[in-house]
């Protein structure tokens, strides 16, 4: 329990120093045109791991932010604090995010909060637990395009123009791990959904209306 | 057996043939045969005898035995110059021709028998025609055609006259290379003579020339006058009668219960002067007729002229409305709700189908009802869309949002698309405890998408097209509409093509995400140049992405004058529900929205224009087919100075250009090395929408286009169509910043023209919108808006013209024909049946 208030309040520190150097405060002016950027080279975007949680589910779903659209059996739930600037929504192709060799669905919007929780598929182990070393594991906003036109080739050009990136420490990646519990066995997609929404709401609470359409259960 | 004489047996079985189809179709009027035949072949030249057409020819069947037939449909009315002739049995692909005269005769000549001689009307001829591959020769409207052989020779009432054609057929039996068919009398009647005049009546007047136009509809509240054009109609001249305005009848009706009742209260006694339109302009109504009547788009009312002032409709008499579209149609205001209580629910059907459904309340009283799918855009929410649900709900329409799946890419947004509506059709006796059960009509699906799901939902329809999906709920044939709100252009034109069904584009000119921009690769425009089939567009200048849906926040706009959710969701509710009316339903009422410019109608609601900052341009293009005469869309014959459709184009406008309607650099200031700056109709190479751009400065500049002789004949067709736009940033758009206008002529065989203005009705060309960006001065991407004329327009006040003999269709620019200097782009010059 200490561990956990422990990372949640660098968490909590974290995403203030976000929201500082996104400067996304306050309600904006509707008619000034918002303004959506491609991550800078060296930032890439993902500034930290802030919870991680391993997960399976009994029932397989489709990824469908790769090409290959692989059925995922397990992975792990991430939140993610990010630039605000880099996670806003918008229409023309946005940066693609990548978590080693994988593409992650990004489940919430985040970019008024600067805190984005993903789904990482992995392979499954024998247990039905996710064989993933998330340690040195590089997370990076890759160049804007359509996650379902990435396939494995498209991730491995795209991590050889980051070739710097080294991935979170073992130590940060065990905070995350700390900060996330347990790891969440789920029936299916739609349960998984449901602990994301309990993150979503935790990290960015801005992002009500995905929130409300996760739990939607009627 | 010998090739010039027939057998006893096989003879015998063409007169029985013969004498049972004439028994049939005298016994059967509604087949609209008219005129009596004559001269049939007997005595022919070399045996070959037919009793039930010309003399035996070897026409498209080979048989020496069966002859040419010509028979005629339509009617002997001056005024309708509607009568058909129609020649069967030739070889296809030989040429031939129609003459009339009034002296029957049966003489020998060339293969068959020609039954009308010289007399004292001497012969006249029409154009020489090829016969086409059913091996038939046609005309129509010969009463217009005769009016240009002079005296003598043009059809007149009270006359008769016998058709008859010659046609080359060089097979043929006697070997003389040349044929004749039977011939035919009828008899021309001076209008109305034996029942009511068909004209338009009822619009709005105008303050040019043609200073009226007939209008099919018109909004509640406004003012509804009735034209008689005494140019027209001569024989009414002096008359005194009674103008009626009558709930609709259709003909049926009208045939049965003729009796005149005035939903005024009693009509409008008027007196027919000399003096064209302007003298015989009648107001109707001030405003007083109901446009409001259960769920309909509006009311339908007949006009009729009771030229005997007797309070029935007959003969003499003229009506507005006799056919199953009535006179005119009062429209209710669009923009606002409908008379139907709206329910509304969240529905759970899966992690990606989660959808929010709105429904009449009392759709059970309602029987099946339409279903529209909204597909919302990347980052927004399926509850946002609200506006169009209920709205729809309430004038009796079933409307599902769903969760869209639209971060990974237009593929998967497609395909939740295609779930969400096979599951909504599949749970209907789950979804809201049962009650849409049996109550929506999965025949008649619309398709709404945004942004991504704009994209999507074409992209849903062609994988339907392509056999990809293969719901078990619906198919491609259920899906009536696609319409798609500033979508994005991800995908090519192999994946992302409407086909032929039906397709709506919005675009909102400040979209500052999916912002049109050239060299973007995001170019909405192309999706609705790729549709095949009927394609509209909205463009609504100073809206953003973000105010087409209902979840607030940044309106994702820039430029000035921006129009925020109130005014674009007004504009787009007072559109879509005609749109949707018109195109799934088939109601007339709602088709004038679909072209009009909005300066002269528009959802009476919806912000008017005029303040500067509501400007709205409307794109409608009708599916190529035999309805639509093309004489120029640029897509063939690339050269300046010959037209798609073959025929010679001159001009003196300046710095003409032909080719793709494709900034080619990016940038949208013009620097004279992209003639065609601003256009963002391709985004692809597999997209190749072609047009023109040309300037005038200063100077009485011109286009004219031939028009292929064999197809000169407008008289049957409804409109001239095309579409323009000013050129962005270009010194001659910059130098008067407001909407172009120039004149538009027709030119007949003889000489006689007719000239119209185009904002004669209220809209010209309107000027970009005056946003920034993309290089120095300001000016956004050219918006084209479609310009259609109504071809009787060019007869008003008396001009004489043919149009049965169109040979020229004429823009004048520049001083005296509007305004004085302008950039403009062009396509699509069509006429519309």
């Amino acid at each position: 329990m200490k561990h956990w208030r422990g990372a949640a309040l660098l968490g909590a520190c974290l995403m203030v120093g976000a929201v500082a150097v996104g400067g996304l405060r306050g309600p904006e002016d509707p008619t000034d045109a918002p303004i959506a950027a491609t991550p800078d080279q060296g930032q890439r975007g993902v500034w930290d791991l802030l919870v991680a949680i391993p997960f399976r589910v009994d029932q397989p779903f489709t990824h469908w932010w790769r090409a290959e659209r692989p059925k995922v059996r397990a992975g792990h739930l991430l939140v993610l604090a990010v630039d605000p600037m880099v996670v806003r929504p918008r229409q023309a192709a946005e940066p693609i995010l990548f978590v080693g060799d994988q593409t992650a669905e990004r489940v919430n919007a985040g970019f008024e909060d600067g805190a984005l929780i993903v789904v990482v598929p992995a392979p499954a182990g024998e247990d039905g637990w996710p064989m993933q070393e998330l340690a040195g594991l590089p997370m990076w906003f890759g160049e804007p395009g359509l996650p379902e036109q990435v396939d494995a080739a498209g991730i491995l050009e795209a991590r050889g123009l980051v070739p710097d990136l080294i991935g979170f420490s073992a130590a940060r990646v065990q905070q995350a791990l700390t900060a996330g519990g347990a790891g969440l066995r789920c029936q299916d997609q739609a349960q998984l959904y449901l602990h994301a929404a309990d993150w979503i709401e935790r990290y960015a609470p801005a992002d009500q209306h995905i929130i409300e359409r996760l739990r939607l259960t009627r | 057996m010998d090739a010039c004489r027939i057998s006893p047996a096989t003879a015998m079985i063409r007169l029985l043939l013969a004498t049972c189809l004439l028994t049939i179709l005298a016994a059967a009027p509604g087949f609209g045969q008219i005129g009596s035949s004559y001269c049939f072949g007997t005595g022919c030249p070399c045996g070959n005898d037919d009793s039930s057409a010309g003399c035996g020819n070897f026409g498209k069947d080979g048989d020496p035995g069966t002859g040419a037939l010509l028979s005629a449909s339509g009617s002997g009315d001056l005024f309708a110059d509607d009568l058909t002739l129609t020649v069967s049995g030739v070889d296809r692909g030989k040429f031939g021709l129609l003459f009339m005269g009034t002296k029957k005769a049966g003489t020998p000549t060339g293969d068959g028998l020609m039954c009308i001689g010289p007399g004292a009307s001497g012969l006249w001829r029409f154009p020489v025609q090829k016969s086409n591959p059913s091996g038939q020769l046609s005309l129509v409207n010969p009463i217009g055609l005769s009016q240009g052989f002079g005296l003598g020779g043009q059809i007149l009432a009270g006359s008769t006259w016998s058709f008859q054609a010659w046609y080359r057929d060089p097979l043929g039996p006697c070997g003389t290379g040349a044929n004749f068919s039977n011939a035919l009398d009828v008899a021309f009647e001076a209008p109305g003579a034996s029942g009511p005049t068909l004209a338009q009546l009822a619009g709005n007047k105008l303050s040019t020339y043609p200073w009226f136009e007939y209008i099919a509809s018109m909004n509640e509240g406004a003012r509804v006058r009735a034209a008689l054009d005494s140019t027209r109609f001569p024989w009414l001249v002096g008359v005194t009668g009674d103008l009626y305005v009558v709930a609709a009848k259709g003909k049926a009706r009208w045939d049965v219960d003729p009796q005149l009742l005035d939903v005024r209260g009693a009509p409008t006694p008027v007196a027919i002067q000399p003096g064209g339109t302007q003298a015989n302009t009648f107001t109707l109504a001030k405003g007083t007729l109901s446009g409001t009547k259960e769920l309909e788009l509006g009311v339908g009312y007949d006009v009729v002229f009771d030229a005997n002032a007797d309070g029935l409709l007959g003969p003499g008499d003229v009506i507005d409305g006799y056919s199953a579209e009535a006179g005119f149609y009062v429209v209710r205001d669009t923009a606002i709700l409908g008379p139907e209580p709206v329910s509304a629910l969240l529905y759970n059907g899966g992690a990606w189908l989660k959808q929010n459904i709105f429904y009449p309340t009392n759709i059970a009283s309602l029987g099946p009802r339409p279903l529209v799918v909204v597909s919302h855009g990347n980052g927004h929410d399926y509850r946002w869309y609200d506006h169009i649900g209920e709205h729809m709900a309430s004038y009796g329409y079933v409307v599902m949002s769903h969760s869209n799946n639209t971060q990974p890419g237009i593929e998967t947004a497609s395909l939740t698309t295609i779930d969400n509506t096979e599951h909504f059709l599949g749970n209907l006796g789950v979804i809201a405890a049962g009650v849409l059960d049996g109550f929506v009509d999965g025949k008649q699906i619309i398709w709404i998408g945004h942004s991504r799901g704009g994209e999507g939902v074409v992209r849903a329809y062609d994988r339907l097209i392509d056999g990809e999906n293969v719901p078990t709920q619906f198919s491609w044939q259920d899906i009536r509409l696609v319409s798609s709100i500033a979508p994005t252009t991800f995908l090519d034109k192999n994946k992302v093509l409407p086909h032929e069904v039906p397709y709506h584009l919005w675009i909102g000119s400040a979209d500052a995400d999916v912002a049109g921009a050239p060299g973007s690769g995001q170019e909405p425009y192309t999706i609705l140049e790729r549709a095949e089939g009927d394609k509209m567009s909205t463009t609504i200048q100073g809206a953003g992405h973000g105010v087409f849906h209902n979840g607030g926040g940044n309106w994702w706009a820039s430029g000035p004058c921006l129009n925020g959710p109130g005014k674009v969701h007004s504009i787009v509710k007072g559109y879509l529900l005609p749109l949707v009316d018109h195109v799934v339903g088939g109601g007339p009422a709602g088709r004038d929205f679909l072209w009009r410019h909005y300066e002269s109608f528009q959802p009476i609601s919806a912000p008017p224009n005029g303040n500067g900052c509501i400007v709205v341009n409307l794109e409608f293009h009708e599916k190529e087919g035999p309805a639509v005469f093309v004489i120029d869309d640029f897509q063939a014959n690339e050269g300046l100075g010959l037209s798609s459709s073959g025929q010679s184009v001159t001009f003196n406008v300046t710095d003409v250009s032909e080719g793709r309607l494709d900034d080619k650099n990016g940038s949208l200031d013009w620097d004279g090395t992209d003639p065609f700056n601003g256009m963002t109709r391709n985004v692809r190479k597999a997209d190749k929408q072609m047009g023109m751009v040309f300037s005038f400065d200063g100077v009485p500049s011109f286009i004219e286009w031939a028009v292929d002789p064999a197809q000169s004949n407008f008289a049957d067709d409804t409109y001239l169509s095309f579409r323009a736009c000013q050129g962005t940033r270009h010194p001659l758009t910059v130098a008067a910043l407001q909407h172009v206008a120039f004149e538009v002529s027709l030119r007949d065989t003889l000489g006689v023209t007719s000239t119209i203005v185009i904002d004669a009705y209220g809209g010209g060309i309107a000027e970009p919108y005056q946003r920034t960006g993309l290089g120095p001065g300001a000016g956004w991407g050219n918006e084209f808006e479609t310009i259609r004329i109504r071809l009787s327009d060019f007869l008003a006040d008396g001009t004489g013209l043919n149009l049965a003999r169109i040979e020229a269709v004429r823009f004048d620019l520049g001083p005296g024909h509007g305004s004085n200097e302008g950039r403009l782009g062009l396509d699509d010059l069509e006429v519309i049946r």
